[in-house]
């Protein structure tokens, strides 16, 4: 109880920091602070899963684009008007006293989590995370990723610089070299642990991406061709779709894993989506293929 | 005879995949187009045939643990005339991209096909929070087409877009967390089911209407419209302005009719939503009348069709009971229709006239029904569709729409749909005018491709005669 009160006094004060700072790096450093913060608590509130993803995407990847943001355009401060400030309050506040009378009628009843254990032994994974995303939903995650592939490749179409920011900073050099190879096992290995542990692609991916983003700060780059890149981006789409339609062609219907079939499918659909997204996260950051 | 569902999305993201992978582009943008256009009217067809919804469980999961996938007469509907209009613009864009904007073809054609998957996904879905997903690739989608010919402008429209429209999707993904938390289930037959009158659901409609009606630009939300659709190219205008401001319309229709009881507090939301329509029509009106450039104009247009059909809203609550509820379903049907592709042709050709005139002004536009007749009667067919003449489609919706409003003595409807009519008529005149003039500075005989012309004035006629087999076309509505 103390810890979450600590928690939630701590995620609010770093908020307000974050907004009130003039300087725009102090304001990043504390939006990364606040990231980290709401991963733990995610971990108070039992979603590892989702803590992981958090902490790795929140603070880790979206602070290096918020300072790369900060380096590139050479922001030193972003200025508000307070008008607008005050609206933002104004509207806040109401949308919270609305809420209220809702909060108190809450009550806890008719969960469907009875239902997804009783079905996880017919899912052919041992996670009850991974068989919701993957499984019983998982055409929304198939639209999902299409969001995140459409994300960056919006990026790709519209951008124009083609500087890649690179911190000159021999410690980042060598540790680069120690880091690497133990982000890319272990990125693999949480996404294998994803079929029947706490872990998954997303995370997996977000990891790797975070190790390849280490890579081209220190002025490296992944050495392989723009077409075989382009199409790895475009992996866990292809992948999950023709997955989708084989089972449909096959007379199964969308999306259907017939059961002896359905731990191979969700792995191979996994591992692609954990490649994909740590490329796609990627090229975000340098902002081109 | 039965069609896997899951086709209807899946073909047209692959689609959107190859177009960017090999040598082989544009044949895989050809062959996937005309699959996916098949399979769009393979689903009308069958919703025509069946007249009651046809469910279908992604991954055979039955709600609330999976997905359901419906097609009915509505969605059928829907389906068909989207694929319609990306038919219509694709054909012009394999005109367009030969003449301007080469460098931005590749990616042109992986947005357009991800906004065909995303439309299907939304009309198909009956899962609400599926149709946040579907949401957010319709949004994404549209911002990027937006910022597409890469100026200032449309960048700064695109941004304006998408970070109003983020806004929305987090209000709606707050209106669905209410919804789950309270009744555990997202799935939209189901929670028909379980909503009764006076319950927690209410507390879910101001964050879900709210976002519905910034995400279709209903009147007070609509400013972000204007220069998002008119600063981009005009493949991406047509569709943006066609197709992606229908589906919240649409959803507050299926909730509407089929998900929300009868309550007291829905009649006031209801008028509340149809004053703010009327508004919508009259304020979008003027300003397009006010307007010095086509684009604008057709733009702010859009504003104010979209404002028929939340004018209607009051209607749908009405027709809960009555039986002139297909009546009012038909209207709003043929509305989003005729106005789809209506606005699709009108785009495209205001596309033409830029293509050989080089400028966006009305008073530049060319004399088309001297040089080019095809563009100028797809100005014409168009035009008339929007303002409602006899026997197109926009008069066979808005006589539906007007019969359903006395029907139900609600006067206010009726009288406001005349006299947006009217005000339609008064923002078409200046294109008729000016298409029709023969000063000869204003008759360039630049040929267009002949794609170009052909699409524009295709969608066009359909828009206008549609109106003469509407009723084939809306008999599988009755079942709905």
């Amino acid at each position: 109880m103390l810890l979450d009160l600590m928690l939630g006094s701590l995620l609010l004060l770093s908020a307000l920091l974050s907004l009130h700072s003039r300087n725009s790096l102090k304001s990043g450093i504390f939006f990364v602070v606040f990231g980290l913060l709401s991963g733990l608590l995610w971990v108070r509130l039992e979603a590892p899963d989702v803590a992981m993803v958090e902490i790795v995407l929140g603070s880790a990847v979206t602070s290096l684009l918020i300072f790369k943001l900060i380096a590139t355009a050479r922001i030193k401060a972003v200025k508000v008007h307070r008008i607008r400030k005050f609206w933002a309050g104004v509207i806040s506040l109401a949308f919270l006293v609305y809420m209220i009378p809702y909060l108190l009628t809450l009550r806890k009843e008719q969960r469907i989590e009875v239902l997804v254990f009783e079905k996880l032994s017919m899912s052919g994974v041992e996670s009850p995370v991974t068989a919701v995303l993957l499984n019983f939903r998982g055409y929304d995650t198939l639209l999902e990723v299409g969001v995140i592939t459409l994300a960056v490749f919006g990026i790709i179409a519209l951008n124009k610089g083609d500087k890649v920011y690179v911190w000159r900073d021999p410690l980042v050099q060598s540790l680069s070299r120690w880091i690497l190879p133990m982000t890319v096992f272990f990125s693999f290995y949480v996404t294998y642990l994803g079929t029947f542990s706490v872990g998954g692609a997303f995370q997996g991916g977000s990891l790797l991406a975070g190790g390849l983003i280490f890579l081209s700060l220190t002025g490296q780059d992944v050495h392989i061709g723009e077409s075989i890149k382009k199409s790895l981006l475009l992996l866990s789409l292809l992948v999950f779709c023709g997955v989708g339609l084989m089972y449909a062609v096959t007379g199964y219907g969308f999306l259907v894993y017939p059961l002896p079939l359905s731990t191979i499918s969700i792995i191979l659909i996994e591992l692609s989506i954990c490649l994909s997204t740590a490329l796609l996260l990627y090229t975000a950051y340098r902002g081109k293929v | 005879m039965s069609l896997d569902l899951g086709y209807l999305v899946a073909f047209p993201i692959l689609g959107g995949l190859l177009s960017l992978i090999g040598r082989l582009r544009l044949y895989a943008v050809f062959v996937f187009g005309l699959l996916s256009c098949f399979l769009s009217f393979y689903a009308f067809l069958l919703s025509l045939k069946h007249g009651k919804p046809l469910y279908q469980w992604v991954g055979g999961w039955i709600p609330p643990l999976g997905i359901g996938l419906r097609l009915d007469g509505l969605s059928g509907f829907f389906l068909m005339f989207t694929a319609v209009v990306f038919v219509g613009v694709g054909v012009y864009s394999l005109g367009f991209f030969k003449s301007a904007y080469k460098e931005r073809e590749e990616f042109f054609w992986f947005f357009f096909f991800f906004l065909w998957a995303g439309l299907n996904a939304f009309f198909l879905s009956e899962d609400l929070f599926n149709l946040y997903v579907s949401l957010e690739v319709l949004s994404l989608t549209a911002g990027v087409l937006v910022a597409l010919p890469g100026h200032k402008k449309a960048v700064r429209a695109s941004l304006n877009y998408l970070l109003l429209s983020l806004f929305a999707s987090l209000l709606y993904l707050f209106g669905v967390a209410i919804i789950y938390a309270s009744y555990g289930s997202l799935s939209m037959h189901m929670l028909a089911k379980s909503f009764s009158e006076g319950g927690e659901f209410l507390y879910s409609l101001l964050p879900l209407i709210v976002s519905l009606s910034i995400k279709s630009a209903l009147f007070p939300f609509h400013f972000w419209l204007p220069p998002a659709h008119s600063s981009t190219i005009a493949p991406a205008s047509a569709l943006l302005s066609s197709l992606v401001v229908k589906p919240p319309a649409y959803l507050l229709l299926r909730v509407w009719i089929e998900v929300f009881p009868k309550d007291k507090s829905l009649e006031y939301v209801s008028w509340v939503l149809g004053l703010l329509g009327a508004l919508a029509i009259f304020f979008g009106s003027y300003y397009a009348i006010r307007q010095k450039t086509i684009k604008m104009l057709l733009a702010y247009s859009t504003v104010a069709q979209m404002g028929y059909l939340f004018l209607i809203v009051p209607l749908y609550y009405k027709a809960q009971y009555a039986e002139m509820r297909t009546t009012v379903i038909e209207g709003f049907t043929m509305q989003a229709f005729s106005h789809a592709l209506a606005k699709a042709s009108m785009f495209l050709a205001s596309g033409n006239a830029i293509y050989v005139s080089k400028r966006d002004d009305i008073s530049y536009m060319p004399g088309f029904a001297h040089s080019h007749p095809f563009t100028f009667f797809a100005l014409f067919f168009s035009g008339a569709t929007l303002v409602g003449l006899p026997l197109s489609g926009g008069f066979f919706a808005k006589f539906l729409l007007i019969k359903a409003s006395f029907e139900v003595s609600m006067l206010f409807q009726g009288v406001v749909l005349l006299l947006g009519s009217l005000l339609a008529a008064l923002y078409v005149y200046p294109i008729w005018r000016e298409s029709l003039s023969f000063q000869p500075e204003k008759i360039y005989h630049l040929p267009i491709p002949r794609l170009m012309e052909v699409s524009a004035f295709a969608l066009g006629f359909v828009a206008f005669s549609s109106g003469l087999v509407a009723g084939f076309l809306l008999q599988a509505l009755s079942g709905v």
